[in-house]
Protein backbone atom coordinates (compact mmCIF):
# COMPACT_ATOMS: atom_id res chain seq x y z
CA UNK A 1 0.00 0.00 0.00
CA UNK A 2 2.58 2.58 0.82
CA UNK A 3 4.40 1.38 -1.90
CA UNK A 4 1.56 2.43 -4.32
CA UNK A 5 1.12 5.61 -2.16
CA UNK A 6 4.74 6.44 -3.28
CA UNK A 7 4.52 5.28 -6.67
CA UNK A 8 1.44 7.63 -7.10
CA UNK A 9 2.86 10.57 -5.75
CA UNK A 10 6.14 9.63 -7.94
CA UNK A 11 4.01 10.02 -10.97
CA UNK A 12 1.87 13.13 -9.89
CA UNK A 13 5.26 14.97 -9.16
CA UNK A 14 7.28 14.04 -12.33
CA UNK A 15 4.16 15.16 -14.73
CA UNK A 16 3.65 18.24 -12.53
CA UNK A 17 7.10 18.67 -12.71
CA UNK A 18 7.70 18.45 -16.64
CA UNK A 19 6.01 21.37 -17.25
CA UNK A 20 8.26 23.21 -14.88
CA UNK A 21 11.91 22.15 -15.65
CA UNK A 22 12.47 24.33 -18.66
CA UNK A 23 11.67 27.50 -17.14
CA UNK A 24 13.66 26.43 -13.63
CA UNK A 25 16.38 25.11 -15.83
CA UNK A 26 16.83 28.42 -17.04
CA UNK A 27 16.33 30.27 -14.06
CA UNK A 28 19.24 28.49 -12.70
CA UNK A 29 21.55 29.22 -15.43
CA UNK A 30 20.93 32.92 -15.11
CA UNK A 31 21.84 32.34 -11.78
CA UNK A 32 24.83 30.80 -11.96
CA UNK A 33 25.66 33.25 -14.16
CA UNK A 34 25.63 36.24 -12.18
CA UNK A 35 27.66 34.12 -9.24
CA UNK A 36 30.63 32.97 -12.18
CA UNK A 37 29.77 29.85 -12.96
CA UNK A 38 28.34 29.95 -16.91
CA UNK A 39 27.20 27.24 -18.60
CA UNK A 40 26.87 25.45 -21.99
CA UNK A 41 24.63 23.34 -23.57
CA UNK A 42 25.93 21.13 -26.29
CA UNK A 43 23.95 18.78 -28.82
CA UNK A 44 25.54 15.46 -29.38
CA UNK A 45 24.57 13.12 -32.41
CA UNK A 46 24.84 9.32 -31.85
CA UNK A 47 27.81 8.69 -33.91
CA UNK A 48 27.14 6.29 -37.22
CA UNK A 49 28.29 2.64 -36.89
CA UNK A 50 26.20 2.02 -33.04
CA UNK A 51 22.99 1.19 -34.08
CA UNK A 52 20.86 -0.68 -31.40
CA UNK A 53 22.81 1.41 -28.52
CA UNK A 54 20.19 3.81 -28.56
CA UNK A 55 19.24 3.65 -25.16
CA UNK A 56 22.79 3.30 -24.04
CA UNK A 57 23.26 6.67 -25.94
CA UNK A 58 20.96 8.24 -24.43
CA UNK A 59 21.60 7.05 -20.90
CA UNK A 60 25.08 9.08 -21.18
CA UNK A 61 22.97 12.33 -20.56
CA UNK A 62 22.72 11.58 -16.86
CA UNK A 63 25.85 9.37 -16.24
CA UNK A 64 28.00 10.38 -13.74
CA UNK A 65 31.16 8.89 -14.84
CA UNK A 66 30.74 10.01 -18.35
CA UNK A 67 30.21 13.75 -17.18
CA UNK A 68 33.18 13.89 -15.55
CA UNK A 69 34.92 13.06 -17.94
CA UNK A 70 33.53 15.50 -20.03
CA UNK A 71 34.38 17.80 -17.24
CA UNK A 72 38.27 16.51 -17.86
CA UNK A 73 37.92 16.90 -21.20
CA UNK A 74 36.83 20.67 -20.68
CA UNK A 75 39.77 21.67 -18.18
CA UNK A 76 41.88 19.83 -20.62
CA UNK A 77 41.25 22.41 -23.51
CA UNK A 78 40.62 25.89 -21.02
CA UNK A 79 44.04 24.97 -19.88
CA UNK A 80 45.35 24.37 -23.47
CA UNK A 81 43.82 28.02 -25.03
CA UNK A 82 45.15 29.62 -21.27
CA UNK A 83 49.00 28.33 -22.41
CA UNK A 84 48.66 29.19 -26.39
CA UNK A 85 47.29 32.62 -25.08
CA UNK A 86 50.46 32.69 -22.64
CA UNK A 87 52.69 31.96 -25.46
CA UNK A 88 50.97 34.32 -27.97
CA UNK A 89 51.39 37.08 -25.04
CA UNK B 1 -34.04 17.63 -3.88
CA UNK B 2 -35.21 15.62 -6.20
CA UNK B 3 -33.59 11.95 -6.64
CA UNK B 4 -33.19 12.42 -10.41
CA UNK B 5 -30.91 14.86 -9.40
CA UNK B 6 -28.11 12.14 -8.78
CA UNK B 7 -26.53 12.43 -11.84
CA UNK B 8 -25.66 15.57 -11.58
CA UNK B 9 -24.20 14.72 -8.28
CA UNK B 10 -22.53 11.84 -10.18
CA UNK B 11 -20.90 14.12 -12.70
CA UNK B 12 -19.51 16.31 -9.83
CA UNK B 13 -18.05 13.30 -8.20
CA UNK B 14 -16.56 11.88 -11.38
CA UNK B 15 -15.18 15.10 -12.06
CA UNK B 16 -13.06 15.24 -8.61
CA UNK B 17 -12.22 11.41 -8.80
CA UNK B 18 -10.79 11.84 -12.36
CA UNK B 19 -8.57 15.39 -11.57
CA UNK B 20 -7.82 13.88 -7.90
CA UNK B 21 -6.67 10.65 -9.44
CA UNK B 22 -4.89 12.55 -12.36
CA UNK B 23 -6.64 9.85 -14.91
CA UNK B 24 -6.73 12.53 -16.86
CA UNK B 25 -4.96 16.16 -16.45
CA UNK B 26 -7.24 18.09 -14.13
CA UNK B 27 -8.15 20.99 -16.85
CA UNK B 28 -9.14 18.03 -19.36
CA UNK B 29 -10.56 16.32 -16.47
CA UNK B 30 -13.01 19.72 -15.57
CA UNK B 31 -13.93 20.34 -19.12
CA UNK B 32 -14.89 16.27 -19.28
CA UNK B 33 -17.24 17.11 -16.13
CA UNK B 34 -18.75 20.36 -17.97
CA UNK B 35 -19.58 18.17 -21.02
CA UNK B 36 -21.47 15.84 -18.99
CA UNK B 37 -23.19 18.39 -17.20
CA UNK B 38 -23.81 21.07 -19.98
CA UNK B 39 -25.34 17.26 -21.62
CA UNK B 40 -27.33 15.95 -18.78
CA UNK B 41 -28.63 19.71 -17.81
CA UNK B 42 -29.82 21.13 -21.42
CA UNK B 43 -31.43 17.50 -21.75
CA UNK B 44 -32.50 17.03 -18.63
CA UNK B 45 -34.12 20.18 -18.73
CA UNK B 46 -32.63 21.57 -15.75
CA UNK B 47 -31.01 24.48 -17.42
CA UNK B 48 -30.99 26.03 -21.19
CA UNK B 49 -28.04 26.25 -23.63
CA UNK B 50 -28.44 29.70 -23.39
CA UNK B 51 -28.26 29.87 -19.67
CA UNK B 52 -25.46 27.18 -19.64
CA UNK B 53 -23.18 30.75 -21.34
CA UNK B 54 -23.99 32.47 -18.06
CA UNK B 55 -21.81 30.08 -16.24
CA UNK B 56 -18.85 30.95 -17.66
CA UNK B 57 -17.83 33.66 -15.33
CA UNK B 58 -16.18 36.35 -17.51
CA UNK B 59 -14.70 38.27 -14.82
CA UNK B 60 -12.95 35.86 -12.84
CA UNK B 61 -11.29 34.75 -16.37
CA UNK B 62 -10.39 38.21 -17.20
CA UNK B 63 -8.94 39.03 -13.79
CA UNK B 64 -6.70 35.35 -13.85
CA UNK B 65 -5.75 36.14 -17.61
CA UNK B 66 -4.92 39.66 -16.56
CA UNK B 67 -2.49 38.91 -13.61
CA UNK B 68 -0.73 35.93 -15.59
CA UNK B 69 0.01 38.49 -18.43
CA UNK B 70 1.43 40.94 -15.74
CA UNK B 71 3.40 38.48 -14.28
CA UNK B 72 5.04 36.75 -17.01
CA UNK B 73 5.71 39.86 -18.99
CA UNK B 74 7.62 40.76 -15.45
CA UNK B 75 9.03 37.50 -15.71
CA UNK B 76 10.67 37.73 -18.49
CA UNK B 77 12.58 40.86 -17.88
CA UNK B 78 14.26 38.94 -15.04
CA UNK B 79 13.14 41.63 -12.17
CA UNK B 80 12.22 38.36 -9.51
CA UNK B 81 15.43 37.13 -10.50
CA UNK B 82 17.21 40.51 -9.84
CA UNK B 83 15.25 41.04 -6.38
CA UNK B 84 15.79 37.38 -5.15
CA UNK B 85 19.35 38.05 -5.79
CA UNK B 86 19.72 41.32 -4.36
CA UNK B 87 18.06 40.28 -1.45
CA UNK B 88 20.23 37.20 -0.90
CA UNK B 89 23.52 39.17 -1.07
CA UNK B 90 22.31 41.98 1.22
CA UNK B 91 21.51 39.06 4.03
CA UNK B 92 25.29 37.61 3.64
CA UNK B 93 26.72 34.28 4.00
CA UNK B 94 25.31 32.96 6.80
CA UNK B 95 22.91 29.70 6.66
CA UNK B 96 20.78 30.68 9.38
CA UNK B 97 20.02 34.24 8.13
CA UNK B 98 19.78 32.92 4.56
CA UNK B 99 16.93 30.66 5.87
CA UNK B 100 15.31 33.44 7.90
CA UNK B 101 15.47 35.71 4.64
CA UNK B 102 14.54 33.13 2.22
CA UNK B 103 11.38 32.05 4.32
CA UNK B 104 10.23 36.30 4.08
CA UNK B 105 11.00 36.59 0.78
CA UNK B 106 9.06 33.22 -0.02
CA UNK B 107 6.36 34.68 1.43
CA UNK B 108 6.10 37.98 -0.04
CA UNK B 109 6.81 37.03 -3.66
CA UNK B 110 3.83 34.64 -3.10
CA UNK B 111 1.58 37.79 -1.98
CA UNK B 112 1.48 39.16 -5.93
CA UNK B 113 2.97 36.19 -7.47
CA UNK B 114 1.08 33.07 -8.37
CA UNK B 115 2.56 29.93 -6.41
CA UNK B 116 4.93 28.36 -9.24
CA UNK B 117 6.25 32.03 -10.33
CA UNK B 118 7.21 33.01 -6.89
CA UNK B 119 8.46 29.12 -6.48
CA UNK B 120 10.32 30.05 -9.88
CA UNK B 121 11.97 32.81 -8.35
CA UNK B 122 13.19 31.40 -4.94
CA UNK B 123 14.05 27.63 -5.77
CA UNK B 124 16.40 28.41 -8.66
CA UNK B 125 18.23 30.99 -5.97
CA UNK B 126 18.11 28.72 -3.09
CA UNK B 127 19.30 25.99 -4.71
CA UNK B 128 22.37 27.64 -6.42
CA UNK B 129 23.42 29.57 -3.40
CA UNK B 130 22.99 26.86 -0.71
CA UNK B 131 25.07 24.38 -2.95
CA UNK B 132 27.54 27.20 -3.55
CA UNK B 133 28.26 27.88 -0.27
CA UNK B 134 28.00 24.09 0.61
CA UNK B 135 24.69 24.01 2.64
CA UNK B 136 22.19 21.41 2.64
CA UNK B 137 19.36 23.02 0.09
CA UNK B 138 16.62 20.79 1.45
CA UNK B 139 15.36 22.53 4.43
CA UNK B 140 15.67 26.16 1.95
CA UNK B 141 13.50 24.52 -0.66
CA UNK B 142 10.73 22.99 1.51
CA UNK B 143 10.65 26.03 3.62
CA UNK B 144 10.33 28.26 0.75
CA UNK B 145 7.41 25.85 -0.61
CA UNK B 146 5.57 26.09 2.70
CA UNK B 147 6.08 29.73 2.97
CA UNK B 148 4.93 30.46 -0.51
CA UNK B 149 1.36 28.10 0.09
CA UNK B 150 0.94 30.82 2.96
CA UNK B 151 2.15 33.76 1.50
CA UNK B 152 -1.06 34.09 -1.29
CA UNK B 153 -3.48 34.33 2.01
CA UNK B 154 -3.24 37.72 2.97
CA UNK B 155 -4.25 39.79 -0.61
CA UNK B 156 -6.94 39.03 -3.60
CA UNK B 157 -4.70 37.84 -6.15
CA UNK B 158 -2.45 36.33 -3.93
CA UNK B 159 -3.43 32.93 -5.39
CA UNK B 160 -6.65 31.87 -7.80
CA UNK B 161 -8.45 30.30 -4.92
CA UNK B 162 -8.46 34.10 -3.57
CA UNK B 163 -9.63 35.85 -6.79
CA UNK B 164 -12.61 32.82 -6.96
CA UNK B 165 -13.63 33.79 -3.28
CA UNK B 166 -12.96 37.33 -3.16
CA UNK B 167 -14.96 38.15 -6.45
CA UNK B 168 -17.80 36.11 -5.57
CA UNK B 169 -17.91 37.93 -1.68
CA UNK B 170 -17.80 41.54 -3.21
CA UNK B 171 -14.71 41.98 -1.64
CA UNK B 172 -12.19 45.03 -3.17
CA UNK B 173 -8.66 44.60 -3.02
CA UNK B 174 -7.90 46.95 -0.05
CA UNK B 175 -10.74 45.28 1.94
CA UNK B 176 -9.81 41.82 1.34
CA UNK B 177 -6.22 42.72 2.61
CA UNK B 178 -8.02 44.70 5.93
CA UNK B 179 -9.70 41.13 6.71
CA UNK B 180 -6.65 38.94 5.86
CA UNK B 181 -3.25 40.40 5.93
CA UNK B 182 -2.72 41.27 9.48
CA UNK B 183 -3.62 37.74 10.11
CA UNK B 184 -0.92 36.48 7.10
CA UNK B 185 2.16 38.55 8.26
CA UNK B 186 1.54 37.09 11.92
CA UNK B 187 1.97 33.69 9.93
CA UNK B 188 4.77 34.80 8.08
CA UNK B 189 6.74 35.15 11.99
CA UNK B 190 5.41 31.95 13.58
CA UNK B 191 5.38 29.38 10.38
CA UNK B 192 9.49 30.52 10.33
CA UNK B 193 10.04 30.12 13.93
CA UNK B 194 8.64 26.44 13.49
CA UNK B 195 10.21 26.04 10.52
CA UNK B 196 13.44 27.22 11.65
CA UNK B 197 12.92 25.55 15.04
CA UNK B 198 12.19 22.28 13.42
CA UNK B 199 15.61 22.63 10.30
CA UNK B 200 17.93 24.33 13.07
CA UNK B 201 20.17 21.47 13.35
CA UNK B 202 20.43 21.06 9.24
CA UNK B 203 21.35 24.65 8.96
CA UNK B 204 24.90 24.77 9.81
CA UNK B 205 28.11 25.68 7.97
CA UNK B 206 31.05 27.90 8.02
CA UNK B 207 29.76 31.23 5.72
CA UNK B 208 31.99 31.27 2.80
CA UNK B 209 32.62 34.61 1.39
CA UNK B 210 31.27 34.68 -2.99
CA UNK B 211 30.96 38.24 -5.11
CA UNK B 212 28.51 37.69 -7.59
CA UNK B 213 27.13 40.77 -9.84
CA UNK B 214 23.53 40.68 -9.59
CA UNK B 215 22.74 43.02 -12.82
CA UNK B 216 24.72 40.29 -14.98
CA UNK B 217 21.83 37.66 -14.97
CA UNK B 218 19.73 40.92 -17.01
CA UNK B 219 19.85 40.85 -20.37
CA UNK B 220 17.80 44.08 -20.48
CA UNK B 221 17.73 46.65 -18.16
CA UNK B 222 15.13 48.38 -19.48
CA UNK B 223 12.76 45.61 -19.53
CA UNK B 224 13.58 45.36 -16.09
CA UNK B 225 12.29 49.42 -15.31
CA UNK B 226 9.12 49.07 -17.55
CA UNK B 227 8.43 45.88 -15.45
CA UNK B 228 8.59 47.25 -12.31
CA UNK B 229 6.63 50.28 -13.40
CA UNK B 230 3.57 48.31 -14.32
CA UNK B 231 4.27 46.00 -11.11
CA UNK B 232 4.16 49.33 -9.49
CA UNK B 233 0.87 50.63 -11.38
CA UNK B 234 -1.02 47.37 -10.66
CA UNK B 235 -0.71 47.36 -6.98
CA UNK B 236 -1.30 51.18 -6.98
CA UNK B 237 -4.51 50.83 -9.13
CA UNK B 238 -5.85 47.78 -6.79
CA UNK B 239 -5.32 49.66 -3.99
CA UNK B 240 -7.36 52.84 -5.17
CA UNK B 241 -9.56 50.90 -7.02
CA UNK B 242 -12.49 51.65 -4.61
CA UNK B 243 -11.69 55.76 -4.81
CA UNK B 244 -11.35 55.48 -8.93
CA UNK B 245 -14.14 52.99 -9.50
CA UNK B 246 -12.02 50.58 -10.92
CA UNK B 247 -12.72 46.83 -10.91
CA UNK B 248 -9.68 44.34 -9.61
CA UNK B 249 -10.34 42.82 -12.94
CA UNK B 250 -10.23 45.81 -15.36
CA UNK B 251 -7.13 47.26 -13.63
CA UNK B 252 -5.78 43.58 -14.26
CA UNK B 253 -5.92 43.41 -18.01
CA UNK B 254 -5.45 47.19 -18.46
CA UNK B 255 -2.14 46.64 -16.69
CA UNK B 256 -1.82 43.17 -18.92
CA UNK B 257 -2.77 45.30 -22.28
CA UNK B 258 0.00 47.85 -21.30
CA UNK B 259 2.42 45.57 -20.45
CA UNK B 260 2.14 43.20 -23.13
CA UNK B 261 2.53 46.98 -25.77
CA UNK B 262 5.75 48.10 -23.78
CA UNK B 263 7.46 44.91 -23.22
CA UNK B 264 8.58 44.05 -27.14
CA UNK B 265 8.54 41.14 -25.87
CA UNK B 266 6.49 38.61 -29.04
CA UNK B 267 2.81 38.25 -27.72
CA UNK B 268 2.53 34.58 -29.10
CA UNK B 269 5.68 33.67 -26.57
CA UNK B 270 3.70 35.55 -23.63
CA UNK B 271 0.32 33.85 -24.79
CA UNK B 272 2.27 30.00 -24.71
CA UNK B 273 3.78 30.51 -21.58
CA UNK B 274 0.41 31.50 -19.66
CA UNK B 275 -1.38 28.66 -17.42
CA UNK B 276 -3.88 27.53 -19.55
CA UNK B 277 -4.32 24.44 -17.49
CA UNK B 278 -5.56 26.42 -14.36
CA UNK B 279 -7.43 28.75 -16.28
CA UNK B 280 -9.47 26.17 -18.10
CA UNK B 281 -10.07 23.75 -15.11
CA UNK B 282 -11.54 27.22 -12.89
CA UNK B 283 -14.14 27.26 -16.57
CA UNK B 284 -14.37 23.50 -16.56
CA UNK B 285 -15.14 23.01 -12.78
CA UNK B 286 -17.12 26.25 -12.37
CA UNK B 287 -19.33 25.16 -14.82
CA UNK B 288 -19.95 21.66 -13.12
CA UNK B 289 -20.38 23.49 -9.69
CA UNK B 290 -22.87 26.15 -11.36
CA UNK B 291 -24.88 23.03 -12.75
CA UNK B 292 -24.94 21.21 -9.33
CA UNK B 293 -26.11 24.71 -8.26
CA UNK B 294 -29.13 24.25 -9.81
CA UNK B 295 -30.23 20.79 -8.56
CA UNK B 296 -30.35 22.20 -4.88
CA UNK B 297 -27.76 20.06 -2.93
CA UNK B 298 -25.88 22.58 -2.68
CA UNK B 299 -28.55 24.80 -0.94
CA UNK B 300 -29.18 21.41 1.06
CA UNK B 301 -25.18 21.43 1.96
CA UNK B 302 -26.03 25.11 2.98
CA UNK B 303 -28.54 23.88 5.21
CA UNK B 304 -26.93 21.38 7.24
CA UNK B 305 -23.90 23.88 7.91
CA UNK B 306 -26.68 26.28 9.24
CA UNK B 307 -28.60 23.21 11.26
CA UNK B 308 -25.47 22.22 12.54
CA UNK B 309 -24.11 25.38 13.66
CA UNK B 310 -27.30 26.70 14.77
CA UNK B 311 -26.93 29.66 12.84
CA UNK B 312 -24.02 30.35 15.35
CA UNK B 313 -21.24 32.61 13.15
CA UNK B 314 -18.86 31.97 15.39
CA UNK B 315 -19.43 28.07 14.71
CA UNK B 316 -20.16 28.57 11.06
CA UNK B 317 -16.83 30.41 10.84
CA UNK B 318 -14.63 27.84 12.43
CA UNK B 319 -16.50 24.84 10.71
CA UNK B 320 -15.76 26.60 6.93
CA UNK B 321 -11.88 27.08 8.40
CA UNK B 322 -11.31 23.24 9.52
CA UNK B 323 -14.05 22.10 6.98
CA UNK B 324 -12.35 23.92 3.64
CA UNK B 325 -8.97 23.32 5.23
CA UNK B 326 -9.53 19.53 5.70
CA UNK B 327 -10.65 19.44 2.05
CA UNK B 328 -7.59 21.23 0.42
CA UNK B 329 -5.74 18.41 2.10
CA UNK B 330 -6.91 15.96 -0.61
CA UNK B 331 -8.87 17.81 -3.25
CA UNK B 332 -7.11 21.00 -5.37
CA UNK B 333 -7.64 24.51 -3.15
CA UNK B 334 -9.62 26.30 -6.66
CA UNK B 335 -11.97 22.97 -6.49
CA UNK B 336 -13.07 23.40 -2.83
CA UNK B 337 -13.09 27.32 -3.26
CA UNK B 338 -15.49 26.92 -6.28
CA UNK B 339 -17.78 24.41 -4.39
CA UNK B 340 -17.78 26.27 -1.36
CA UNK B 341 -18.78 29.63 -2.70
CA UNK B 342 -22.04 29.13 -3.81
CA UNK B 343 -22.49 27.31 -0.38
CA UNK B 344 -21.51 30.39 2.10
CA UNK B 345 -23.61 32.59 -0.29
CA UNK B 346 -26.63 30.24 0.23
CA UNK B 347 -26.15 30.70 4.11
CA UNK B 348 -29.16 32.86 6.10
CA UNK B 349 -26.64 35.14 7.79
CA UNK B 350 -26.53 38.73 7.61
CA UNK B 351 -22.59 39.04 8.21
CA UNK B 352 -20.59 36.65 6.03
CA UNK B 353 -17.68 38.53 6.05
CA UNK B 354 -15.69 36.54 9.04
CA UNK B 355 -17.23 33.16 6.99
CA UNK B 356 -15.36 34.53 3.55
CA UNK B 357 -12.78 35.30 5.24
CA UNK B 358 -12.52 31.87 7.04
CA UNK B 359 -12.74 29.71 3.51
CA UNK B 360 -9.78 32.20 2.28
CA UNK B 361 -7.96 31.10 5.35
CA UNK B 362 -8.79 27.47 5.17
CA UNK B 363 -8.40 26.89 1.29
CA UNK B 364 -5.08 28.90 1.60
CA UNK B 365 -3.45 26.91 4.98
CA UNK B 366 -5.29 23.43 4.02
CA UNK B 367 -3.29 22.73 0.45
CA UNK B 368 0.12 22.56 2.30
CA UNK B 369 -0.42 20.04 4.68
CA UNK B 370 0.62 16.69 2.34
CA UNK B 371 3.55 16.86 -0.62
CA UNK B 372 0.39 16.03 -3.07
CA UNK B 373 -2.27 18.66 -1.90
CA UNK B 374 0.36 21.44 -2.78
CA UNK B 375 1.67 22.11 -6.08
CA UNK B 376 4.77 24.41 -4.71
CA UNK B 377 5.53 21.13 -2.42
CA UNK B 378 5.46 18.70 -5.88
CA UNK B 379 7.66 21.60 -7.75
CA UNK B 380 9.84 21.21 -4.59
CA UNK B 381 10.14 17.89 -4.67
CA UNK B 382 10.90 17.53 -8.45
CA UNK B 383 13.81 20.22 -8.04
CA UNK B 384 15.49 18.16 -5.21
CA UNK B 385 15.33 15.10 -7.33
CA UNK B 386 16.75 17.00 -10.64
CA UNK B 387 19.10 18.02 -8.65
CA UNK B 388 20.22 14.17 -7.20
CA UNK B 389 19.01 15.54 -3.67
CA UNK B 390 17.34 12.04 -2.02
CA UNK B 391 14.68 13.73 0.78
CA UNK B 392 12.53 11.34 2.78
CA UNK B 393 8.27 11.76 1.49
CA UNK B 394 7.33 11.65 5.52
CA UNK B 395 9.45 14.04 6.88
CA UNK B 396 7.86 16.13 4.45
CA UNK B 397 4.46 15.26 5.30
CA UNK B 398 5.51 15.53 9.06
CA UNK B 399 6.44 19.06 8.80
CA UNK B 400 3.35 19.90 6.51
CA UNK B 401 1.12 18.52 8.69
CA UNK B 402 2.17 20.34 12.23
CA UNK B 403 2.71 23.76 10.09
CA UNK B 404 -0.93 23.83 8.43
CA UNK B 405 -2.33 22.59 12.06
CA UNK B 406 -1.36 25.01 14.20
CA UNK B 407 -1.55 27.60 11.45
CA UNK B 408 -5.19 26.77 10.93
CA UNK B 409 -5.74 26.61 14.81
CA UNK B 410 -3.38 30.26 14.83
CA UNK B 411 -6.08 31.03 11.75
CA UNK B 412 -9.12 30.35 14.14
CA UNK B 413 -7.93 32.76 17.29
CA UNK B 414 -7.55 35.39 14.50
CA UNK B 415 -10.54 35.25 13.24
CA UNK B 416 -12.73 34.77 16.39
CA UNK B 417 -10.92 38.20 17.61
CA UNK B 418 -10.56 39.93 14.53
CA UNK B 419 -14.68 40.11 13.96
CA UNK B 420 -15.56 40.16 17.17
CA UNK B 421 -17.48 36.96 17.12
CA UNK B 422 -17.10 35.90 21.27
CA UNK B 423 -19.04 39.00 22.18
Amino acid sequence: MASKVSDWVERIKDRKFKHFKESYEHEKEKIEEAMGKPRITITVEMPEGYRGQEKDFRELETDKEFLDEVEKLVKKELERKRKNRHSEE
Amino acid sequence: MDSSYLIYVLVYLLTIFLALSETLPVSVSALVGALFMAWFGINGGLFTYEEAFSFIDLKLTILLLGIMIVVEVASRSGIFRLISLYTTKLVGNSPRKLFITLCFLSAAASLFLSDIAAFLMVSATAVTISKFLGYDPRPFLISAALMINLGGTGVLIGSVSNMIIGLNAGMSFTEFAEYLLPCELSLWVLTTAILYFYFRDRLQGTPREIQYDVWASIEDRGAVFRSALILGALIIFFVMGDTIGAPTEAVAIGCAVIALATSGYDPRDVFSRLDWETIFFVIGFLFVVRGLERTGVLQEFSSWIMGLASGSVLIITVLMLFLSGIVSIFLANIAVALTFVPTVKLLDVANKKPIWSALVLGTNLGGATMPVSSVVLVMALGVLKQEGISIDLGEVTRIGFITSMIQMVYAAIYLIFYFRLVI
